[in-house]
């Protein structure tokens, strides 16, 4: 049977990442299913503590969701600092300098980063930045976790993702504009990363890839 | 001292600046500023939402409607309101934070006895061995440095 775009399987190239098929709830966000979260989550074990960085929004459900694990809980809320003219504008000029600023001291050696939707919203040269940054403060073994739109245009500013339970997420957009999506593709994903190796990627029905990552 | 009333708190009022520690043995609500230590680890210590503090908060529950820089530690309970902003490190047993709250720092979590995520049976994902997750039973990452990764598991 000849499956419709959403749902078409990728074929594997040689040993390269694993890909399957995306299982919306909802032919539309903001409630889907996301099999990387699921994936996420089922390598992580109750009798482990972790620490964890998200780089998005601070949300109670999150803060919920991984309570049932101990540790720390480091929230960054990236979309906030690029919000602030300073930051977009050092940004901008020491992308290294603005990250290292924002971004918790390098003695923090993390286990799992939330990186959600925040890439969408850097440059390449910011977006390298915050790789080599990151890496930096993660153990090898990390897992990170990433969305990264493949649709021409998308939220205009960050939006927050709320864990529902470990297979469900859900989208809280903040704003009703639209930017261009810079479509980061795949391969350029992985270069980026360079400190990361692609464990899974999905694509979603609703136009976004997700990663699942890990440090070297 | 005098006997504490049930349901009366202290009140900092808006137009009231505090510059140094803040102590008591009763609940405090605060709509002014505050810079310096608050401590009333007995109490309940609500932060309305004309409160801004620069201090460590210590309560029994703290509650942040307005603005804060500095943690917070609690007994009980801390709950950042929707107009909160908090940019600090959280300490309590439970911390809640509502949608359309600000929050920059660290939570220090304490396992609850949640129901254990639920791990796929069927798909390649839970087929497929873990990658090694720092400090993880089985790993060969150490834990950092001075810091058990395994605290129940040390003794």
């Amino acid at each position: 049977m000849r499956v419709p775009w959403p749902f078409r399987r990728e074929s594997p190239q040689g040993a390269g990442p694993r890909r399957e098929f995306a299982e919306a709830l909802d032919p539309q966000p903001p409630l889907y299913r996301s099999p990387t979260l699921k994936a996420l989550v089922s390598r992580l074990s109750s009798e482990t503590s972790y620490h964890i960085l998200d780089l998005g929004v601070a949300s109670g459900a999150n803060v919920e969701f991984f309570s049932r694990f101990s540790g720390q809980l480091q929230i960054a809320d990236l979309p906030d600092a690029l919000a602030s003219e300073e930051l977009r504008s050092l940004l901008r000029t020491d992308p290294a300098a603005a990250f290292r600023r924002l971004l918790p001291v390098a003695w923090k050696q993390f286990d799992i980063v939330l990186a959600w939707d925040v890439l969408n919203y850097l440059s390449r040269d910011q977006f390298r930045c915050l790789a080599t940054h990151v890496t930096s403060l993660c153990q090898p073994g990390a897992l990170m976790f990433a969305l990264v739109s493949t649709q021409k245009e998308m939220s205009g500013v960050p939006q927050v993702f709320k864990i529902v339970d470990e297979q469900t997420l859900l989208l809280q957009p903040r704003t009703t504009a639209v930017q261009l999506s810079p479509r980061f593709p795949p391969a350029e994903v992985e270069r980026l990363m360079s400190g990361f190796s692609v464990v899974q990627s999905v694509v979603m029905r609703h136009g976004v890839r997700e990663y699942l990552l890990v440090r070297h | 001292m005098a006997a504490e009333r049930p349901g009366e708190r202290a009140i900092i009022g808006p137009s009231i600046t505090i510059k140094g520690d803040v102590t008591g043995e009763e609940d405090l609500l605060i709509q002014g500023r505050v810079e310096g230590k608050v401590d009333l680890a007995q109490h309940n210590v609500t932060v309305g939402a004309n409160g801004r503090i620069k201090a460590n908060i210590f309560g029994r529950s703290v509650t942040v409607e307005g603005e804060v820089d500095g943690d917070l530690h609690a007994e009980e309970q801390i709950a950042i309101r929707k107009s909160g902003r908090v940019r600090g490190n959280v300490s309590a047993p439970r911390v809640t934070i509502e949608d359309g709250a600000m929050f920059k720092g660290s939570i220090e979590m304490e396992r609850k006895a949640a129901p254990r995520p639920v791990v796929g049976s069927a798909g390649a994902a839970a087929a497929s061995p873990p990658p090694p997750v720092a400090g993880a039973p089985g790993s060969t990452v150490p834990p950092r440095p001075g810091e058990p990764k395994h605290p129940e598991r040390s003794g």
